[in-house]
Formats: C-alpha cells, sequence, structure tokens
C-alpha cells in the first residue's frame, strides 16, 4: 500500500500536463458550447442548447455525421478484408524474420510525412492525376473521371493506405500465435476447414479487429485534410468543425460540434472496450 | 547469546492476502552449515528464503542474523546474498561485469576486484568465459556465474533458491557435489530451498521439511530418513512402504505389531507413543526377496509370501511391487534379479532393526 | 496442390497490395520530381533537378523544416522527461481503469479534439498562438505515446533483476542507474524517435494551435492548394521521403547491430 501511493508521485508530472492542457481546454470547450454564438467570434454568454440542437436537428447536421461515420466504417471494413489475407499469408506461409521484415516494410512509409503521402494519391487518382491522364491519353475515356476519384472513394483509399500497416500486424500477432492444435481440435470434432474458420480463426482474431477498429476508424471521424485534398466536395465532421471555427467564426456551435465527436469517440471505445476487455487489447 | 546459530527465525508468519504462506515457522541454523529447506511445490519456502533475504517482510515474527534484529533491515545491507531460481544475470553486462557488480557497489578498486573475480570464476571453473556475453552461456554455465556473483561478495549466509532445477540430471549431479565441495571450503553457511530430497540427501548437514507452510521436521537427512517423525516426511523422501498397525502385544523387550494379517515384530527401543494405533515403515531397500521355495520359515511375523504384480527396471535398482498373502503392496528394491519374473510367487522378510514406528497424530 | 496454388495467389496479392497500395504513391512522387512538366502524366518530358533548385531557393521551405525540427525537439524532450516516470507507475495502475483512461484518453480521440480545445483554451487565455503552443498540443499526445512504449518494455523486465541488484548490496538509487535504466534505454529512444517523427509529420494539431508561423506539413498545406506549386512539392515530398529512407536505414542498421531485435515502430 505504502509503495503504491509513493508510486503514484512519479505519475504527477503528466497529470499535471494532461489536466492542464488537455482536461481543462477540454472542459472550456464544453462550456463554450452551451453560449449563444454568432458569426465573426461574436460570443453571447447566455447559457442556451441552441448549438446542439441546431446540429443534431438540422438536415446537414444529421448528413454530416452519418456520412462521416459511414466512411468511417466502410474504410475500415475495407481495410480489414484487405489486411486479412496478407495477414494470413504473413502468418501461416513465411517464417517469422521474412514476415516481419514484409511488416516493417508496411510501416516505413508511414514514417514520411501524412501530407505527403495524401498528395501523393491526390496526384495518383486526382483530376490531373496519373490514372486520369493514362487514360485519357490512351483514349479509353473522353474526360476525366473525377466523380470516381475524386470523392469519398478518394477518402476510402487513402484512409486504408494510412492503416493498412496497422490492421496487418496485430491480426498477424494473432494468427501467428494459434496455436495449431486449436485447428486440429476443431476439426477432429467435425468441423471443416470453413466451419474451422468461422468458429475457431475469426472469433480468436476479434481482439486484433478492435485494434485496427480503433485506429481505422476513429482517427477517420475527426479528419478534414483528406477529405479536403481528396474528397472532392464530400464534407466530414472534421471540416465542419474546422470550417466553423477558422472561417464562420462561430465557436460555439462549433465547440458543440466537436463535444459531439467527443462524446462518439468515447462512446464507440467504451464499447469496444466492453466488448473485448482492456487486458486482451494491451497485447 | 548462541554464537553458534548464525540465523534464528522467530514465529514468522506470512500472508498474501487471505492465503497464509508461511505459519509460525521456529528455526535456527548452525554456523558454517548446509542448511537445506526441504519442501514440494508451493509450500512456502521460497517465500522463507526471501524473507532471510530481507526481499519479503514477514507479517509476524523476528529474523536475527548474528544476533541482531533484521526485520527492517533491507536486502543490501544484510550480510545474506540470494542466487535466484531464474539466475537473473545481467543481460546487459558481460560475465566478468556481472560477477563484479557487487564488487563495484562496495566501492572496491580495480586491481582489487580483478583480483576476487578471478578468484570467484577460477572457483567455478569459468576463467575462460568472461568476456562472454551471459545470454551466449549454457544453462550450467549460467548458474556457475550466478554462483560466482553472489560468493565473490562473500557473504556470511549464501541463500540458494533451487539452483539447479532446469539442468540435466548429470549436470545436476555434478553441480551438487562441487557445490558442497566449495561450501566446505569457504566454510561459509548456506541456506539452499529445493524439492528434490535426494539433492538434499547428497548435500544437507540439516534439513528443514517444510508443508504447507509450516515447519514439518527439522534434523540431519540421516536421521529424518532412518525415522521418519510424520507420515508426510517418510513418504517426501523417498519410496516407503507405509502401513496402519495396532500394538498387538509387547513381551520380553519385544513388540509386536498387526497390521492386516501381517505381524511386525521390533525390538524394544525408547518407544513411547501415544495410541496404540500407528503407521509403520519398511523401506523398500530393507526387505529381502527370494523366489518362494528357497526359505520355508514363513510365520508372517517379519516374513510373508507374495506374488509379484511388476517389475520395474531403473538401472541401479530394480523395483519389484509384491502383492503379499495379506493383500497388503509391498515395494521392493534390490540390485539384481535375474531370477524373479512377473506372477511368481516370492518370499520377503526384513530384520525387525528396520521396521519404524510414526505416530498417526501429527499431520 | 492446393496448397501451393494458394499460397501462390497469396503471395501474388501481398505483392500487389503492398506495392500499389502502399509504395506506388511514393515512388511516383520521387520519380516525378524529376520530370520537367508540372503534371503526373506518363511519359516524363524531361529529366531535370531543376524542381529541386527551384525548392532550394524557396527560403519558406527552410523556415518551415526549421520550425518543424524546432518543435520536434522541444516536444520530444518534454514528453520523454514527463512520460518515462510514469510508465513506471503505470506498471502499479495498469488494472485502475481510470488511470488509464486518464493518461490515454488523449491518445485515442481524434487530433482534431486536441487541436481545437487548445485554440479555445489560449484564446480564453489571451495566450499567443506560436511554435510553442504547437509544441504544447503535440506533447499532449506524445505523453501517453511514451507511456506505452516504455511500459510495455518494462512489461517484459524480470522483476528479478532488480532483485538481484537488491541482494548484492546497492540500493535502489544504483540499481536504477545501472540495472534498470540500461535495460529501458533502448525502448526510451525509440519512443524519442517515434515521437520526434510524429510530431514532425503532425498536421492536424499543429494546424490548429500554430500563429504565423509555419511548420513543414503547414507549408504543404499552403502549397498545395495551387497547381503551380505542384512540382516544388513534389521535389521537397520526395526530399522528406529520402531522408526519411536514410534515417530508418541507419536507425535499423543500429538497432541490428546492437542486437536489439524487437520491432521498433510501436
Amino acid at each position: 500500500m505504502r509503495r503504491l501511493s509513493i508510486n503514484l508521485i512519479y505519475a504527477v508530472p503528466t497529470i499535471v500536463y494532461l489536466t492542464v492542457f488537455f482536461y481543462v481546454p477540454v472542459m472550456s470547450v464544453l462550456i463554450l458550447s452551451f453560449y449563444k454564438g454568432g458569426v465573426f467570434y461574436k460570443i453571447n454568454p447566455i447559457l442556451t442548447l441552441e448549438n446542439y440542437i441546431n446540429f443534431l436537428t438540422s438536415p446537414i447536421g444529421i448528413n454530416i455525421f452519418i456520412t462521416t461515420h459511414l466512411i468511417a466504417l466502410t474504410s475500415f471494413l475495407v481495410v480489414t478484408l484487405i489486411a486479412f489475407p496478407i495477414s494470413y499469408f504473413l502468418a501461416k506461409m513465411l517464417d517469422e524474420n521474412k514476415a516481419l521484415l514484409i511488416i516493417l516494410l508496411m510501416f516505413i512509409p508511414l514514417e514520411m510525412n501524412y501530407l505527403i503521402r495524401v498528395f501523393a494519391w491526390r496526384n495518383i487518382v486526382g483530376e490531373t492525376g496519373l490514372i486520369n491522364s493514362s487514360l485519357l491519353s490512351l483514349g479509353l475515356i473522353q474526360r476525366p473521371i473525377e466523380i470516381f476519384f475524386h470523392s469519398i472513394y478518394g477518402i476510402i483509399i487513402v484512409g486504408t493506405h494510412n492503416s493498412l500497416p496497422y490492421a496487418v500486424f496485430p491480426l498477424y500477432i494473432i494468427l501467428r500465435n494459434i496455436p495449431k492444435n486449436l485447428y486440429d481440435a476443431a476439426m477432429d470434432l467435425g468441423s471443416n476447414k470453413i466451419g474451422v474458420f468461422f468458429r475457431v480463426t475469426l472469433p480468436l482474431c476479434m481482439p486484433a479487429i478492435a485494434v485496427s477498429f480503433l485506429f481505422n476508424y476513429i482517427a477517420l471521424l475527426g479528419e478534414f485534410a483528406i477529405p479536403s485534398l481528396v474528397g472532392g466536395t464530400t464534407y466530414m465532421l472534421g471540416n465542419h468543425i474546422s470550417y466553423n471555427f477558422l472561417t464562420v467564426g462561430n465557436w460555439p456551435y462549433a465547440s458543440a460540434v466537436t463535444v459531439t465527436l467527443l462524446l462518439n469517440t468515447i462512446a464507440i471505445s467504451l464499447i469496444i472496450f466492453k466488448l473485448f476487455g482492456v487486458k486482451q487489447l494491451y497485447e | 547469546m548462541d554464537d553458534h546459530y548464525i540465523l534464528r527465525l522467530v514465529n514468522i508468519e506470512k500472508k498474501y492476502g487471505k492465503v497464509p504462506a508461511l505459519e509460525g515457522i521456529n528455526l535456527k541454523v548452525r554456523r558454517g552449515d548446509f542448511f537445506v529447506i526441504l519442501g514440494p511445490s508451493g509450500s512456502g519456502k521460497s517465500t522463507l528464503l526471501k524473507i532471510i533475504g530481507g526481499l519479503e517482510v514477514p507479517d509476524k515474527g523476528e529474523v536475527y542474523i548474528n544476533d541482531k534484529l533484521m526485520n527492517n533491515v533491507p536486502p543490501y545491507r544484510r550480510p545474506t546474498s540470494l542466487v535466484f531460481q531464474d539466475l537473473a544475470l545481467f543481460p546487459h553486462l558481460n560475465v566478468y561485469e556481472n560477477i563484479a557488480y557487487g564488487l563495484k557497489v562496495r566501492k572496491l578498486d580495480k586491481s582489487e576486484i580483478h583480483r576476487r573475480v578471478r578468484w570467484a570464476a577460477e572457483l567455478l571453473h569459468i576463467e575462460n568465459l568472461l568476456e562472454r556475453r551471459v545470454t551466449q552461456l549454457s544453462g550450467g554455465q549460467q548458474q556457475r556465474v550466478a554462483l560466482a556473483r553472489s560468493l565473490v561478495i562473500e557473504p556470511e549466509i549464501l541463500l540458494l533458491d533451487e539452483p539447479l532445477g532446469p539442468l540435466d540430471l548429470k549436470i545436476r549431479r555434478e553441480l551438487q557435489v562441487e557445490l558442497k565441495r566449495i561450501q566446505r571450503q569457504l566454510g561459509a553457511t548456506w541456506i539452499y530451498v529445493t524439492h528434490d530430497h535426494e539433492e538434499a540427501m547428497t548435500m544437507s548437514d540439516q534439513v528443514a521439511i517444510i508443508n504447507n507452510g509450516r515447519l514439518v521436521a527439522l534434523d540431519s537427512i540421516r536421521n529424518l530418513y532412518e525415522h521418519p517423525p510424520t507420515k508426510f516426511v517418510a513418504e517426501f523422501l523417498g519410496h516407503s512402504n507405509i502401513l496402519s498397525a495396532e500394538l498387538f502385544s509387547i513381551k520380553n523387550n519385544i513388540i509386536l505389531m498387526k497390521s492386516a494379517g501381517l505381524f511386525l515384530e521390533l525390538p524394544k527401543r525408547v518407544y513411547s507413543f501415544n495410541s496404540n494405533k500407528v503407521f509403520v515403515l519398511i523401506r523398500p531397500e530393507k526387505i529381502s526377496i527370494s523366489p518362494s521355495g528357497s526359505s520355508n520359515n514363513i510365520n508372517h511375523v517379519n516374513n510373508t509370501v507374495g506374488e509379484v504384480i511388476s517389475i520395474s527396471y531403473k538401472g541401479v535398482i530394480t523395483e519389484l511391487k509384491v502383492r503379499t498373502a495379506e493383500e497388503i503392496i509391498l515395494t521392493v528394491f534390490k540390485t539384481d534379479c535375474e531370477n524373479i519374473n512377473v506372477k511368481d510367487t516370492v518370499t520377503l522378510s526384513w530384520r525387525p532393526e528396520d521396521v519404524v514406528i510414526i505416530e498417526r497424530d501429527a499431520e | 496442390m492446393n496448397k501451393d496454388i494458394l499460397r501462390l495467389i497469396l503471395e501474388l496479392y501481398t505483392a500487389i497490395v503492398v506495392s500499389f497500395l502502399i509504395y506506388l504513391p511514393i515512388v511516383l512522387v520521387i520519380i516525378f520530381s524529376f520530370n520537367e512538366g508540372i503534371y503526373f502524366t506518363f511519359p516524363l518530358k524531361n529529366l531535370t533537378a531543376k524542381w529541386y533548385l527551384e525548392l532550394f531557393k524557396d527560403t519558406s521551405f527552410f523556415q518551415a523544416i526549421m520550425n518543424s525540427i524546432y518543435v520536434a525537439s522541444i516536444s520530444t524532450v518534454i514528453s520523454i522527461l514527463v512520460g518515462t516516470p510514469a510508465a513506471f507507475s503505470f506498471m502499479s495502475f495498469k488494472n485502475n481503469s481510470a488511470f488509464v483512461g486518464f493518461v490515454f484518453l488523449p491518445f485515442i480521440v481524434p487530433w482534431l479534439i486536441i487541436g481545437v480545445s487548445l485554440l479555445v483554451f489560449f484564446s480564453l487565455l489571451n495566450v499567443q498562438l506560436s511554435l510553442l503552443t504547437v509544441a504544447i498540443g503535440h506533447v499532449v499526445y506524445s505523453i501517453p505515446l511514451v507511456v506505452l512504449i516504455v511500459s510495455t518494455r518494462l512489461l517484459t523486465l524480470n522483476p528479478n533483476l532488480e532483485r538481484a541488484s537488491l541482494v548484492l548490496g546497492a540500493d535502489r538509487i544504483y540499481t536504477f542507474r545501472n540495472v534498470t535504466l540500461p535495460l529501458i534505454y533502448p525502448a526510451i529512444s525509440v519512443a524519442g524517435l517515434i515521437v520526434f517523427l510524429w510530431s514532425f509529420d503532425n498536421f492536424i494539431i499543429t494546424f490548429f494551435t500554430i500563429g504565423t508561423d509555419e511548420t513543414f506539413p503547414l507549408w504543404m498545406w499552403g502549397a498545395i492548394r495551387r497547381p503551380a506549386n505542384i512540382p516544388i512539392i513534389t521535389a521537397a515530398s520526395s526530399l522528406i521521403i529520402l531522408v526519411g529512407f536514410v534515417i530508418v536505414y541507419f536507425v535499423e542498421s543500429y538497432r541490428i547491430k546492437k542486437g536489439l531485435f524487437t520491432s521498433s515502430i510501436f
């Protein structure tokens, strides 16, 4: 008991720092969200719920909310589907050193600047990008295919690019460590190969999928750079928040949207943790 | 006060949460002894060692080293050193630096450190390994480094926590002999924890047997083996034939016990037992076995006939299990048995002096 | 036979995904930085290094890089100093969900929230936004990151090693300096490297907490809006990519040489 409280001392700087520079600021956003706001940074110190009502009940607000979540969900599903065969291949068919090398190779580009990668993708899928210009010069299309690429799909592609390594690695770890006799036992009890997959493999992989969910889904919820650059006219929660803070200047309203995003994130995380247990994820 | 007891433990108790790990431990260790703490896994012996070394604090009770109370003294100020079960060699230091660690702490100067490290390395025959990284060594070599590291600071009491556990049998045996030799040579007090009773037999001067957190016996290993105080000790220390028996008669300095249909006669010694129902022990190696027919004097007093139900060849000895006429199964050790097979009828007999009585109460 | 075909398919699939989805954009950026034309079209017009020269003439680029290094250095130092001790506390409290939640919430939430909250906070306090405020924002995310990395290492540390030092006569301070610290030092330097690179790279938090200066990501953001700048950005990007590769190469070979095999990325 004495040891325990002594140990807490070492965390004091962290606790102080995070309180001052994270929790207090978040509180101030929360409080601000209840004020009446106007454009160009006008703030009326009257307490009101109108910001939340405005956001959550207006068609625009609902649209943004749903769009953002859909994009995040789709991106997560896509990346998980793409990652699975890769993880499977690495875990089951390569020896450890080669597999880890390939995973390392996948992570290296992440050390590069995030905007560079978005920029690079834009130049591949954008209006004047590589794909379009190649197709144009080959005469396969008359006009640049903007609609397909400079849109939601662009966001999904970039999102996948960013989070693929984070999806592959946890899956790899779990798949690698499934003891072989688990498969044997399942088949012994009567499942065929497909049955084994659904009943044994998939459930065991859930923690890894949960981890990749946290990285991919939540990260996308707050994005505004990606939609801005490759999303065409797609307008996500992140865009809405930054627009209202910086361009319109209606801080209270923007704060309300921010708080919504925050509560969203916490809710989703809690659900995931309840479902999978934090210890498991800590891995 | 007592100069030849270097360590005294008085009423040591330790609980982990609600679970008692040690209860009412009282023991004294003589200076210069190779003292073994013997017990099955989970009996609390490692905890006891850690309390002696200062890594754990007892909930109740006192630890006296050289008659000084040690309860509040941290491990680095006790005249003890501990060799861990997993050795805990420092991976970021090489062999030389591992051994020199305790000396550097004591701020000895370089040449002195060098001299002592060399001495310890030679003692344990690892002089040629000093430059190696510890991860490159074999199990036995790592063992020696761990020992050197603790020996080099010349502790008054060296504590060893099952140091030979993970090693091969052959290496274990070699090291057992060597450890005993080193201890004798240095004259220090060693307290050695193990679950292997053969180790205790090979090395100990005194043995304390611990079971379920309690001290069950404290004596020389020979006494404990020949006259075990409880059934647990008898069974723990080796193969035994333990029979329930009842006092049948006492006549002319001869005690006769009856167990099922078998009579066991033993000379009257200084036995005083509290009840007429006891356990009787005959060690397998003390029973003579011969094919039936070679002796006709079967009177079921310290002898009987039976059928062999199994034979296990164990190299040095052969272990036979025999079902006697009284439906008792006795284990017999014999050094050569070419002429006995399973299902043979055999004669068993033993001397009165080899029958041991164990009180029933003390569990 | 079935198994081999499956293996072949998977191998091909992995190769394609990794090269196209992950490496293609980067390789293309490097290639086109040498292209005379502005747009990414094949065939390459002329191989030229002129965009690199243009880049070097652009002072705003270098200023931005300097600023990024400045911010990243401050962030790294602060977060390591503050986060490493907390990792030790974390060992005792890892089962306490309040503690874990408190420390890791800033790590989980979208960076947007950190940026926006600090914007509001600093405005309320009338604090001028600057590179320093950017660093402050970066540290909020970096502290949990450091705690995560260092405590993972602490968990794998054999507790008997510290005890061995104690029974050899060393007190706790000596033990910390001579046993604990050397053993966790690689994890601390990995954490430092990761935090540095992350900070250098960060756009979202920086966007909201920066004043009139620019860090490199901000510079890119500003320049990306105008198509005429594409080639310069391309050159800048490929420069950063190549520098990044070089850094990673050196770090990895250093680690392999020293025999530290845990994968560095986490």
